[in-house]
């Protein structure tokens, strides 16, 4: 997993900030998580999309973020996601194990997808891709 | 942004998991400055950042473990 850094711009506080980040190569929107949208004071809005496979429109969550990476300013949609406050914390002794003992991986992250990857320089996107080969 | 201290967590990962698992962790160079609670706010870690590293090179991270979770 590749887990890199960008600077998210936050209208709470009028200012770029660093997030962490996981690059996705697969996937082809960003994803920030609810509780961090509404920290940053990022609107977020409704958007349903229609698929044959379902009768009744389903309703996304969605965000237009401002990131920074390096020089670079780029606006990008992304699918909010919300992760229930439980998950963002470590399992408890006396809790029954039925998830993972450490926190979400996005109590502080988002998630870089292909709308991000594609505006990037060529030698940034190596960068971005390079910097955590794990 | 910090990229020395982004390039340390990720050549340390591993240790840094063993030592800190479910922490937030903020890292200036290749030193860990800062062991917080993971319900701590992505606003707070960038303040307490910016105030400990002081203009250096600062990076922050979420300890935990990934193979574990699907995303």
């Amino acid at each position: 997993m590749i887990v890199s850094e960008v600077e998210i711009y936050a209208p709470a506080v009028k200012d770029y900030i660093s997030i962490e980040a996981i690059v996705d190569t697969g996937a082809s929107l960003c994803v920030i998580p609810k509780h961090i949208a509404e920290e940053l004071g990022i609107e977020i809005y409704e958007q349903p999309i229609h698929l044959w496979q379902v009768r009744d429109p389903l309703t996304l969550l969605k965000a237009e973020l401002n990131l920074r990476y390096q020089s670079g300013l780029y606006r990008v949609e992304a699918t909010v996601v919300e992760i229930p406050r439980e998950y963002r914390r470590s399992i408890r002794p006396d809790e029954e194990c039925k998830r993972p003992s450490s926190p979400h991986p996005l109590t502080h992250r988002m998630i870089l997808g292909e709308n991000f990857l594609s505006q990037l320089s060529k030698e940034a996107r190596a960068e971005i891709l390079l910097v955590n080969p794990a | 942004m910090g990229m020395k201290s982004r390039l340390w967590i990720s050549q340390h990962r591993k240790e840094l998991e063993d030592k800190y698992l479910g922490k937030v962790l903020i890292i200036c160079g290749d030193k860990v400055v800062k062991v917080l609670e993971p319900d701590v706010g992505l606003l707070e870690i960038n303040e307490l950042g910016r105030r400990i590293c002081k203009g250096k090179d600062w990076s922050y991270t979420l300890i935990c473990r990934e193979e574990e979770c699907i995303l």
